[in-house]
């Protein structure tokens, strides 16, 4: 499994949990379990890059009430790998400089 | 507090607890619910997924066959698999199991699949259903109620077509997982359980004299043939002629024996015969014996034993029936004979448990199709009512602009003459007219009584040039207190200007009458209104003061105050008629005499 499969696929833990426990704390009926489930679902299986898995996670963001923090947080955490990278790139590119 | 340790282990046991995700945890979930943390916490996340979305069954067939046997058979456990048995062959118990069992596994593969997949029995199941809704009867009955030619076919395509629907397939996902639970039990099961304990114990500490007394007698008879058998041996001559000889030998050794003891005081030379008697008689009881343990008579010693054994039983029962007698024995027995009412009651009722139950996912497609049609029905008749509530609203907006529209040709045409200019036709005010609608004004029928002339029939109101639709609008109103109130006022203010505009004049008399009445009141209202806002129109235009003179002509009063105290009543009116120039001179003199 590829790294963004990988992503995915922890994603997707993520949200089955936040439901489970919306469910188990009466926040959503079965109903709403159920719509929500097929919605991710259904999304799922059109998702290929990060992009879209970042429109997927705004979009359900906006429509269920349940993923705002999951979401926020997945973005911040995004955020920060992101930075990191990028400091080790430049760190990496200085010192490939510094040895030549 | 010495402090924690961090060994390897502990170590790692913290890293564990850091990198795992907490596990979700509940007690007392729906099932479907549980079935999906189950997923999830065996790191099935999509599985949890897809049965929350009622896509997936959320039970195995054996899942569904353990809680079938659970709460359908009223066999005994398996000592090995702690499973029930299945139901005995041929019987209305297995009947139910085997139609039970099919449906459910219908239902099985058919959530299992993408809804394509349709089992024989599930639509069957359904074609049964709809063939008794009378919402399919046409299509599939013809008048006599006979089936129709195409019956197999339109009914078979209905049945598809409710099968494919996701709809229906949600209904009947919640309703098998909600029935076929494993963890389902019926009440009466625990009951029926708790009951067969409980007797248990009382049998156990009950003595039932009854019951000892036939065991008595059972063993009574065993006994007797035990004894008789005993008797029937071959060898059983043979054997009282031993036993007779046997006892003969005892007799004599210890009569020996006797006479030994005597001898070795009174007389010690008998004392060597008697030596020898002894042993030749010991020695002949132990022929005697050699040959009672003879194999012939082993079937009499058997019986024998087994006689022993009876009378033993026998006599342990004769004490324990005297026992039975005691109050607490008494009072055991009532609680056990009560408890074994009990337990047939829930015993009957844990059957037509099971029976209801069977029925239940039996009926479980026909119930989803049910729901799904009446949901289905549901938006249809939503949809109806809306549409109703629309034509409604039209048709009372049409009412109200039709009943605008006569009211307006009402206004244009009351206490008015037609009068034709180069060929153009107007209606201009008619004093004569304007006047006979005014004096009914003023009668003490007021509007009401000015509304019931002037929409007295649809002949009159057809004189106003109302058509019969417009005419019919007004008629079905006039009885209406709001509607003789608002637009009987309009028309009468109309009417009064018309009037007033046509040269007419008013009495004292009028202008009582006017006050008295509430469109006349609002008129006045209207007039001081009106008459303020000329008064400030007219400062601005002169400064002020300029009226201030004019008032003190009138007595040094304002002209609000000399209004008011003069003939608060009618002093709008008063003074829009002075500003419009229509007040006739005799009414000069009555305000200046005022």
């Amino acid at each position: 499994m590829d790294d963004f499969n990988l992503r995915l696929k922890k994603i997707i833990d993520g949200l089955t949990k936040i439901i489970l426990d919306s469910l188990i704390a009466e926040d959503i009926d079965q109903d709403e379990a159920a719509e929500i489930s097929r919605f991710i679902l259904d999304r799922k299986k059109t998702i290929t890059n990060d992009l879209e898995l970042n429109h997927f996670l705004t979009e359900l963001k906006n429509k269920y009430f349940i993923f705002s923090s999951f979401v926020d947080n997945y973005g911040k955490e995004s955020q920060i790998q992101k930075e990191d990278t990028q400091k080790i790139e430049a760190i990496k590119t200085q010192l490939l400089k510094f040895t030549q | 507090m010495a402090d924690v340790q961090i060994t390897p282990e502990v170590a790692r046991g913290l890293a564990l607890k850091l990198v795992e995700s907490p596990q979700v945890q509940a007690t007392n979930l729906p099932p479907l619910v549980d079935m999906a943390v189950k997923a999830y916490q065996n790191y099935q996340a999509e599985e949890s997924l897809k049965m929350l979305a009622g896509l997936i069954c959320p039970y195995t067939a054996e899942d569904v066959k353990r809680v079938l046997l659970e709460n359908l058979s009223s066999q005994e456990r398996d000592s090995r698999t702690g499973q029930k048995k299945e139901p005995k062959p041929n019987t209305p118990e297995r009947r139910r199991y085997d139609e039970t069992q099919k449906i459910t596994e219908a239902m099985r593969v058919y959530l299992e699949g993408d809804g394509q997949n349709i089992p024989k029995e599930l639509q069957s199941a359904i074609i049964d259903y709809i063939s008794r809704s009378p919402l399919y009867r046409d299509l599939l009955f013809d008048d006599q109620g006979q089936k129709r030619s195409d019956y197999d076919q339109i009914s078979q395509a209905i049945a598809q077509t409710i099968l494919r629907q996701p709809q229906y397939r949600r209904i009947i996902h919640r309703l098998f997982t909600e029935r076929l639970d494993p963890k389902k039990r019926l009440e009466h099961e625990s009951i029926v359980a708790s009951l067969e304990r409980e007797i248990k114990q009382l049998e156990a500490q009950v003595i039932d004299p009854q019951k000892i007394e036939a065991e008595i007698a059972q063993k009574k008879a065993q006994l007797n043939q035990k004894n008789i058998a005993i008797t029937q041996d071959p060898n059983y001559q043979d054997y009282l002629d031993l036993i007779a000889q046997l006892e003969k030998a005892q007799d004599d050794l210890t009569t020996f024996q006797e006479m030994y003891k005597q001898a070795r005081i009174n007389n010690p030379q008998q004392l060597q015969q008697l030596t020898q008697d002894i042993s030749s008689k010991k020695e002949e009881i132990r022929n005697i014996q050699r040959e009672l343990s003879d194999p012939r008579f082993s079937n009499i010693y058997q019986l024998q034993q087994e006689a022993s054994s009876l009378q033993e039983s026998i006599k342990s029962l004769e004490q324990l029936k005297q026992q039975a007698n005691t109050p607490e024995q008494r009072q055991l027995r009532v609680q056990l004979q009560e408890k074994l009412l009990e337990l047939q009651e829930a015993q009957a009722q844990l059957i037509a448990e099971r029976i209801r139950y069977a029925s239940d996912i039996i009926a479980t497609p026909a119930e989803a199709a049910k729901e799904f049609l009446n949901e289905a029905l549901g938006g249809a008749v939503a949809h109806y009512r809306e549409e109703a509530k629309k034509a409604a609203e039209r048709e009372e907006a049409d009412k109200k602009r039709l009943e605008e529209e006569a009211i307006e040709k009402l206004g244009r045409r009351l206490g008015r003459k037609e009068k034709t200019k180069r060929g153009e036709t107007r209606f201009i005010p008619d004093k004569n007219q304007a006047r006979s609608l005014l004096t009914l004004l003023f009668q003490p029928s007021g509007l009401q009584g000015f509304i019931g002339e002037v929409a007295k029939n649809k002949t009159t109101l057809r004189r106003y040039g109302l058509t019969d639709e417009e005419a019919d609008a007004i008629l079905a109103k006039k009885g209406d207190p709001e509607f003789i109130k608002t637009v009987g006022a309009n028309l009468a203010k109309k009417v009064f200007a018309d009037y007033l505009l046509a040269g007419g004049r008013l009495s004292r008399d009028d202008i009582l009458a006017l006050g008295d009445t509430d469109w006349g009141k609002a008129i006045i209202d209207e007039g001081i209104k009106i008459a303020q806002e000329q008064r400030q129109y007219l400062e601005s235009l002169l400064g002020k003061g300029v009226l201030t003179k004019l008032d003190e002509i009138k007595g040094g009063k304002t002209t609000g105050e000399w209004l008011k105290s003069n003939w608060l009543k009618i002093g709008g009116i008063i003074g829009l008629l002075i500003l419009l120039g229509l007040i006739g001179p005799s009414i000069a003199g009555v305000v200046s005499r005022g």
